[in-house]
């Protein structure tokens, strides 16, 4: 990307404090893309592997094997009307949602997304998307209490709690990795691995959390009590309709990318792909290896979806006080001792 | 929290898992349910009242309109009551048929409970595989009925259709494809997270469930082996082998257990009568004799549906029309105590006690 943009600049002749702009527009339209592709493919993909393993067929009509359908759903979504609800709070209820999209466009930005794959290469590219992550439940409690409605606010304050118990055990099963590391910054992360050993051999207890807990941030099954459809009919979404519906579910499918690039990059060696390959005629880029992992962890949320029935609210709780950071703390001292050992 | 104020939240009657039209006043604190009310009635369509304007023969179909997820059920309970009014028995070979159809239909509607609960609880493949297997069943009862959901089948002394030509080889081999698949359903449920949501959830003690009248598996969930079909056999039932399943722990999982255990039951039991089916003929007394005089007199017949034991008590004046029809309805009972077990419970748990009761709201409003 940052060599594309150095062509860029150079053919155009452009003087160079336009470069940093430029990367940002550049990464930002990458970003969109992105997400964009990955709310596309991942909800087609979750329609039909679901579907498969529910003995359906899923989509079959738009398109081939049914590969427009969300293009239909998306235009049906946009030609609805917006409603805003009788006695909700117009100004929070209409922004809430792009506020949302738009803290998740910015994380995703931060992201890497191969070895040169970057927009900007900060030293805390580990902290800054979790933090950013953790000002979503601010907007969904925004919409709990704008929305007027029972429901919303229950949906709302189960989200602020379970993401507020959440973030500990997050950070603490990191913690484990920048002990090892002596970085906050995930792509020096994935190069260190890159070099031979996958964080997921030293620090699987870490895993196991991290893993955990990024389910419940991305707030699906069998978390996904926020907006439990038996319980609270869709949650903090209930009052929606229309284009602001559709934000939502990008802001899922941007959340499942999320998570499952941040865990690829600290845990399963980011880019780094098999180290010797029979010839081929072509080379694979690192980006492929990348996109193959983390589609198997999309997968593994879309097969889980399938499976498990949703927990309680309390029970998750339980589960993160009682047994996550417990175990957190218990990796931290696995990772000293690996240091010790390993790193001497 | 600061302020533990007691919130009230209306859940339904449009709310996606109360089973239909059930309509639940909560008074909340926090997430901890203090105090509920259930509101019925939101399906009424004055079915008792219509057997007064209509012929025996036409009360039928209303019948099926009771609990329309097993509707054979309601139709053989009206039917009885009028054979006992008639002193009328059925030929051996109906009886047998009936029998057949009948637990097909148990099945088809545990089938449906079981799904709708998994649904409930978030685990959607559960509700899309039961369905699946469900829909098998509802086309071999199409088959011999002409009906999927409204069979319009039973009649006086017999009934409409016998059993068509090479049916039961076809049902016999459907069930032996449903054995299989449903020991590993039964697998595929219970797991870790499914019994963290049901296992000590809605507790109903052994006294509990008799005082306050539960119905059906429910009842057998909390630990009474009561089931009419023993206690009270008809039909051919005291001719036929089965177990009847009972679970002392009076939780939702017991009482999903009772179900999934039932089904087993029900399948041995359609094996059983279709291995001793008797040749001989199934055909009732002509249609047009409904609209003839009934013998006067009452009677008060029950039998064992799906969801429990129904009853009903027809009152004959000796016109063609009865007098009176009440019925007695295990989902209405078993929604009448729901509001007593929910107290306590978080709101996520309403659901899942509503689920393992599986009241059906056309039979609770009627």
């Amino acid at each position: 990307m940052n060599i594309v943009i150095d062509q860029v600049m150079l053919l155009l002749n452009l003087p160079i404090f336009l470069r940093d702009y430029l990367v940002v527009i550049g990464y930002g339209v990458f970003a969109s893309l992105v997400v964009g592709a990955v709310a596309y493919g991942g909800a087609y993909v979750e329609r039909k592997l679901i579907a498969r393993i529910q003995s359906r067929y899923g989509p079959q009509h738009p398109g081939p094997a049914g590969i427009l359908i969300n293009l239909a759903d998306f235009v049906k979504l946009i030609s609805k009307e917006d409603i805003v609800p009788d006695g909700a709070d117009s100004v929070s209820f209409r922004w809430a949602p792009i506020a949302m999209a738009t803290i998740l466009f910015f994380t995703i930005m931060l992201l890497p997304f191969g070895k040169d794959l970057f927009a900007v290469d900060q030293s805390f590219s580990l902290l800054l998307p979790v933090a950013l992550l953790s000002l979503l439940p601010v907007a969904i409690l925004l919409i709990g209490w704008a929305s007027n409605s029972k429901y919303t606010y229950l949906g709302a304050l189960r989200s602020a709690v379970m993401s507020m118990s959440y973030e500990i055990p997050l950070l603490l099963s990191v913690v484990g990795l920048v002990i090892l590391t002596g970085t906050l910054n995930i792509v020096t992360m994935a190069e260190i691995q890159d070099r031979g050993l996958w964080f997921v051999l030293l620090q699987p207890i870490g895993l196991l959390v991290f893993v955990i807990s990024m389910i419940a941030t991305a707030e699906r099954i069998p978390f996904d009590m926020p907006f439990a459809e038996s319980e609270l009919v869709a949650g903090w979404k209930t009052e929606y309709s229309g284009v602001r519906y559709a934000l939502t579910f990008l802001v899922e499918y941007g959340l499942v990318l999320v998570t499952s690039v941040i865990v690829v990059f600290l845990f399963f060696g980011g880019w780094s792909g098999p180290t010797s390959l029979p010839n081929l005629p072509f080379k694979i880029p690192s980006e492929a290896w990348l996109f193959f992992k983390v589609g198997i962890f999309v997968m593994a949320y879309i097969v889980m979806r399938a499976s498990f029935p949703r927990l309680r609210a309390d029970q998750l709780l339980n589960l993160c006080w009682k047994y996550l950071i417990p175990l957190g703390v218990l990796n931290i001292g696995i990772a000293v001792v690996e240091r010790m050992v390993l790193w001497v | 929290m600061a302020s533990e104020k007691i919130v009230e939240l209306n859940m339904g009657p449009q709310h996606p898992s109360t089973h239909g039209v059930l309509r639940l006043m909560l008074k909340i604190k926090g997430d901890t349910i203090m105090d509920s009310t259930a509101h019925i009635g939101y399906l009424h369509r004055c079915i008792e009242k219509l057997h007064e304007k209509r012929h025996y023969m036409w009360c039928i179909p209303l019948t099926n309109r009771m609990d329309y997820v097993a509707a054979l059920h309601s139709e053989h309970l009206f039917v009885q009551a009028v054979e006992k009014l008639m002193n009328i028995e059925p030929s051996e070979r109906s009886q047998y048929v009936r029998v057949i159809l009948l637990e097909l239909q148990r099945i088809a509607s545990h089938l449906v409970a079981i799904g709708s609960y998994g649904l409930d609880l978030g685990q959607m493949t559960t509700w899309f595989w039961c369905f699946k297997e469900r829909e098998i069943i509802l086309t071999l009862m199409e088959e011999v009925t002409g009906g999927r959901l409204f069979h319009n089948e039973v009649r006086l002394g017999g009934l409409k259709n016998d059993l068509p030509k090479g049916w039961t080889e076809k049902c016999l081999s459907m069930l032996t494809y449903l054995d299989k698949k449903w020991k590993d359903y039964g697998k595929f449920i219970e797991n870790e997270l499914f019994f963290k949501r049901t296992k000590g959830i809605g507790v109903v003690s052994k006294k509990d469930a008799m005082d306050w009248g539960m119905h059906g598996p429910s009842l057998r969930g909390s630990g009474w082996n009561l089931d009419v079909r023993r206690y009270a056999p008809y039909s051919v039932y005291d001719k036929l082998d089965f177990d009847v399943p009972v679970k002392d722990e009076g939780d939702s999982l017991a009482r999903y257990r009772v179900r999934w255990e039932e089904v087993v039951q029900s399948i041995r039991i359609v094996r059983q009568a279709i291995k001793n089916l008797p040749q001989g003929p199934t055909e009732g007394l002509r249609s047009l004799y409904f609209t003839k005089p009934v013998t006067p007199g009452e009677v008060y017949v029950i039998n064992e549906q799906a969801k429990g034991e129904a009853g009903v008590y027809l009152v004959s004046d000796g016109t063609s029309k009865p007098y009176r029809a009440k019925y007695k309805t295990p989902s209405f009972c078993n929604t009448a105590l729901l509001p007593k077990i929910i107290v306590g419970h978080k709101i996520a748990d309403i659901v899942a006690i509503i689920g393992s009761l599986d009241p059906v709201f056309g039979e609770v409003d009627r």
